[in-house]
């Protein structure tokens, strides 16, 4: 019983002291910003370059790596300018747009962030103005770092027309969804060579899942979200009908009519329905997001698979010595038909706060950001293909880039982006996407494939739907003003087989 | 619940002016001005933390609103009109509830057994046992939901190669992947996961039961599980009650679990009305959030919920009454 | 002798017990073996949960990669902070509507319990805002006031019904000794409620100490003022996972939580049979 009561009061004292210490936890916290207050009065006007700025960046942790390599990143900046001081803060990528909509709704926005969402998140922050645009900032020899194009009009740097943010990474790079094979269980099934076609695809895959009896499996996708899933539907897809954009997203658009157009990815996701009712793929994907899927590639399981360029690199992270292929993904029987599109040269990646009250520093951080060395660093930490070909010069590039560049020159074109004859689409673009009919179609895609039905049936009932929601939309936005037709969607001079350039 | 004396209302005599009622309401209140005062840090924290955001989100509900800036876009009950005519917020609700009922049904006859067997003093080892069987309780669940996902794929998965090492099963099992499987694999995890927690409720009620009452029924001849029917489970039975409701509670938000492990797949099979709702607040699908609609979705959920338990609770009580008059 | 034979006895329960708690704790032993191994021998080398070659990589790198020496502190003041606060708020809320029959209990009570039944996670933006207009935002205050604040109205009702559950004589003879009515909660009742005060620190550091959504939320700007929680999400990328630094990882931020529950078990059973015993 003694022992009991002493006890208690050790951890009765414990938490008193642990109180005290919370305690003495808040004041130095203020006591830190207390310090900090010189710098922070920093937004009177810093003609003295005396005055440390304090920058913050906002920033994406994609990878364990990613915020120590910016770290690093920022003390080489810091130290060409001792007058700047940048706070680097990482967020996962899943909270990383909550997180910022969160700090500018309590006015905390960072000086400097990331857009991270593509075209959808560039609008976001543009039209809630959390971006400063760049266009003053830039001068013509920053402009002329970038290769040709990467700030035309119809960039997707620019949103209305102004710069909202500086691009890193070649968005080939992002769009491009390759095949990757493993040589050695290949060659064990009697194929020197990746599949070509489709029914090649197919015949492969179910003999190697055949024969494999349960140790390994033809071919396996990653099913655990709608979006991921579409990586498979986009890589098998690219060589279909030419004309179509978007078989990745929620809005698959044939530009040559101007129509939704589920349907023309039908043929891809019927082989993916054939392929599961079958028992190719390997068992578990449709609980395997991207992680799962290459870790499962890695270890062996897997033969082939569709994915995203960055994969291969942390491949090699789990099985340096994989003997490994990087290939355009099949195409259709018939010969490909179209391409993988690609609307822009370049995307905004770090962005401005239009908040920022060190609005000089902060661009200083933005120009090293946009520098020949940075992306050399880049290329070399995250062995993602950078923008500035001279940035490249000299790494000696491993082979499985040097395949994935191959890859994407074969089947990657420039094609016109929904928005690009009349771009008062953005003004409306997102209540299109929020009227589209739920469940969204990859949705449909993917439920289709798990419990076998038919998809052209339920693609050819949603094009009638989504063509439903574009009509009024266009109509709504008519009423409100906004100039806008159908017609204004149809590209009928574009040769889907050629890049499409506009001067 | 147990809680509290018996309301000591003095009755106002009839006739008396309204005055002194008045009078004897400050008299009370003075009285029990120090009680106040206790009480007072309480209601300040509830106000701020609980009812503020409770009244706000009722207030977002009915508009179309991003979560920037303050709403202005007054649509009346559109976003509740739209939730209950989303057949995948009812799917998502059924999914809830099934959490919690599984729970009930399951996870909790089960403590019991346990608790029963580690209430016993001179088990060797109770305590290790009690520590182990809490741990999972103690782990943060996403890691958790993590771990589960690797042990259970079907593809190099520990339990797949363990049951197909030793024979088990010829083929895979699809745990998290197929629609038939995934909700139950979730259930089972989630049991696991917080089957320490009534197991506590449980030990610490099995305590409340005096040793005479087994030490009787020994001397009348009652063997073990005759005297658990006789005398543990009606002994039981008020405080299984809360026990019931906290685990009832308790359970209604998976959140965490289903986000890491399946995120409510495959095809919205394991969809909870947490991460429909994530989805609309924080994650949209198309750039803007719509935070009006995802308040509308809890709403009508939590509205549903309380209805569910107002029936538990008078039931309940009716039991016990129905009850207490039959043992007179 | 009598141990022996005792032992003996017991023997089928024990195995039984010792078969279930195994499989029970299987999924802990994966980690903690896991935890040892290498990032490749966890994938390529089956299934094995004694490592080849075991290491201590995976704990070098947790700690540096999720700051853990900077968060674990962290975290260690928020915890004893919310659990200190939950402590004061909600005993003297339970004595106060446990033992007092003051007007607008019941409206008190009733609130409480109704409030219990609303799911959180939408809730999260007015939160933000009032924690924003305190000017707590990026504080560590923040994050233990919105940890602390909400939802804690099971220890309050647990509170009232162990109070409730004491004899009425004891305070009546502790008036006559001359106490007022603050010492005799801080230096009478509250010593009493040792088996409550144990239970509530067990949830409330529970709770604090695995939290991810909130203290994430309050320190947007201020990386370094985050808890091990949200530390542990810097092995979780979309593009890869550190599977062996998050075991690491894990086994390091479970050890606290075993240790107060180890200490705090025999409180935490007593606290709850004396709370529904009233």
């Amino acid at each position: 019983m003694t022992t009991k009561r002493s006890w208690m009061r050790t951890l009765t004292t414990m938490f008193a002291l642990t109180g005290v210490l919370a305690g003495c936890g808040g004041n130095n916290n203020a006591g830190s910003s207390g310090t900090a207050a010189p710098a922070g009065s920093s937004a009177t006007p810093a003609a003295t370059a005396a005055v440390v700025q304090k920058v913050n960046f906002s920033m994406v942790s994609a990878r364990p790596g990613d915020e120590a390599f910016y770290k690093e990143q920022m003390d080489i900046f810091m130290k060409a300018n001792p007058d700047v001081k940048v706070t680097v803060i990482a967020n996962p990528t899943e909270q990383y747009n909550n997180a910022l909509q969160l700090s500018f709704a309590a006015n905390e926005g960072p000086d400097i962030f990331f857009i991270e969402g593509g075209q959808p998140q560039a609008r976001t922050v543009y039209d809630n103005k959390w971006v400063e645009p760049l266009d003053s900032y830039m001068d013509d020899a920053f402009l002329a770092r970038f290769p040709e194009g990467s700030f035309s009009r119809t960039s997707q740097t620019r949103v209305n027309g102004e710069i909202i943010g500086v691009p890193v990474r070649d968005p080939r790079f992002d769009k491009v969804r390759p095949l990757y094979y493993n040589k050695a269980i290949l060659e064990q099934f009697g194929y020197s060579e990746p599949p070509k076609t489709h029914s090649g695809f197919v015949e492969a895959a179910t003999k190697i899942t055949k024969e494999g009896k349960g140790q390994v499996y033809g071919f396996a996708m990653m099913g655990k979200a709608p979006a991921v899933f579409g990586l498979s539907v986009s890589g098998l897809g690219s060589g279909l009908e030419g004309g179509v954009i978007g078989y990745e997203g929620n809005t698959i658009i044939n530009l040559k009519s101007g129509q939704f157009s589920a349907k023309s990815a039908t043929p891809v996701v019927e082989i993916l329905r054939q392929l599961n009712a079958q028992k190719i793929v390997a068992p578990g994907w449709e609980n395997w997001d991207t992680a799962q899927m290459h870790q499962q590639f890695a270890a062996g399981r897997v033969a082939m698979f569709i994915g995203a360029a960055w994969q291969a690199e942390e491949i090699r992270k789990l099985n340096e010595g994989m003997d490994m292929g990087i290939a355009a993904a099949p195409v259709p029987d018939a010969g490909r038909s179209g391409y993988r599109d690609t609307p822009t040269i370049a995307e905004p990646r770090y962005a401005m706060s239009s908040q920022s009250k060190v609005k000089e520093a902060a661009w200083k951080v933005l120009d090293f950001l946009g520098s020949q060395e940075f992306e050399r660093a880049n290329y070399e930490y995250a062995k993602e293909l950078v923008l500035m070909p001279a940035a490249m010069e000299g790494i000696e590039m491993s082979a499985d880039m040097q395949q994935m560049v191959k890859v994407m020159d074969e089947t990657i074109r420039m094609a016109p982006a929904v928005n690009t004859n009349n771009q008062n689409y953005d003004q409306f673009s997102k209540s299109i996407s929020d009227a589209m009919p739920k469940p969204k179609i990859q949705e449909v895609f993917l439920k289709a494939v798990m419990s076998n039905e038919d998809p052209v049936p339920l693609a050819e009932e949603y094009d009638a739907k989504a063509n439903k929601v574009i009509d009024e939309q266009i109509k709504m936005a008519n009423d409100g003003g906004i100039t806008f037709s159908r017609e204004d969607l149809k590209y009928p001079d574009w040769d889907p087989m050629q890049d499409y350039i506009i001067e | 619940m147990g809680y509290g004396t018996p309301q000591q209302t003095i009755p106002a005599p009839a006739g008396k002016a309204p005055f002194s009622r008045r009078a004897e309401l400050f008299k009370q209140i003075k009285k029990h001005r120090y009680h106040y005062l206790f009480v007072l840090p309480m209601l300040v924290f509830f106000s701020a933390f609980t009812l503020w955001p409770m009244l706000a989100s009722w207030y977002y509900s009915f508009f179309n609103w991003d979560g920037i800036g303050w709403p202005t876009d007054f649509i009346g009950l559109g976003n509740f009109r739209e939730v209950a005519a989303d057949p995948g917020f009812w799917n998502a609700f059924m999914n809830t509830f099934l959490f919690a009922l599984t729970h009930v049904l399951i996870q909790m006859p089960l403590a019991l057994v346990v608790a029963v067997i580690l209430n016993n003093q001179f088990l060797a080892g109770r305590n290790i046992y009690r520590l182990l069987l809490f741990v999972p309780v103690i782990s943060t669940t996403a890691v958790i939901g993590v771990i589960f996902s690797i042990l259970l794929n079907p593809l190099g998965g520990a339990v797949n190669e363990m049951l197909l090492n030793t024979g088990i099963i010829s083929e895979p099992i699809n745990f998290l992947g197929s629609t038939a499987l995934a909700l139950p694999t979730l259930l089972a995890v989630s049991v696991w996961k917080s089957f320490g927690t009534p197991m506590i409720y449980w030990l610490a009620g099995l305590q409340t039961i005096p040793a005479e009452l087994y030490e009787a029924a020994k001397i009348d001849g009652a063997g073990r599980i005759q005297s658990f029917f006789r005398i543990t489970i009606p002994m039981l039975a008020p405080i299984g009650l809360v026990i019931t409701l906290l685990t009832f509670i308790n359970n209604l938000d998976p959140f965490d679990l289903v986000r890491t492990m399946t995120e409510g797949g495959p095809v919205k099979a394991t969809d909870v009305v947490q991460t429909y709702i994530f989805r609309y607040a924080f994650e949209p699908e198309s750039g803007s959030s719509r935070y009006g609609f995802a308040s509308a979705a809890g709403i009508l959920f939590s509205l549903a919920v309380l209805v569910v338990v107002i029936i538990q609770v008078l039931t309940g009580k009716y039991a016990r009454r129905s009850g207490t008059k039959g043992a007179e | 002798m009598y141990r022996l034979t005792r032992l003996l006895r017991q023997l089928p329960v024990q195995l039984l017990l010792l078969g279930f708690t195994l499989i029970w704790s299987y999924p802990f032993i994966w980690i903690i073996s896991s935890s040892f191994k290498s990032q490749s021998e966890m994938f390529l080398g089956g299934i094995n949960i004694i490592p080849k070659e075991p290491t201590f990589d995976n704990f070098v790198r947790a700690w540096e990669l999720a700051n853990f020496y900077q968060y674990f502190f962290n975290s260690v003041i928020v915890t004893a902070s919310v659990v200190m606060l939950v402590l004061v708020i909600t005993s003297m809320a339970g004595y106060a509507l446990g033992r007092g029959a003051m007007p607008g209990k019941k409206l008190i009570m009733t609130m409480l319990i109704i409030s219990m039944f609303l799911p959180k996670g939408f809730t999260i933006l007015p939160l933000f805002e009032l924690i924003v207009g305190l000017g707590f935002n990026n504080t560590l205050m923040g994050v233990i006031l919105a940890e602390s604040g909400p939802s804690k109205i099971v220890s309050i009702l647990l509170f009232v019904g162990y109070f409730a559950s004491l004899p009425k004589e004891m305070e009546e003879s502790a008036t006559i000794d001359g106490a007022g009515y603050f010492r005799m909660f801080f230096s009478i009742m509250l010593p009493l409620s040792k088996p409550i005060l144990g239970t509530v620190t067990i949830f409330s550091f529970i709770g604090a100490w695995n939290a991810f959504f909130v203290p994430l939320t309050f320190t947007l700007s201020k990386p370094s003022l985050r808890t091990l929680g949200v530390g542990m999400y810097n092995f979780f990328g979309t593009n890869s996972v550190d599977w062996t630094g998050l075991a690491a990882g894990a086994v390091m931020s479970v050890v606290p939580i075993i240790i107060v529950f180890l200490f705090l078990q025999r409180y935490f059973i007593e606290g709850l049979a004396g709370s529904i015993k009233g």
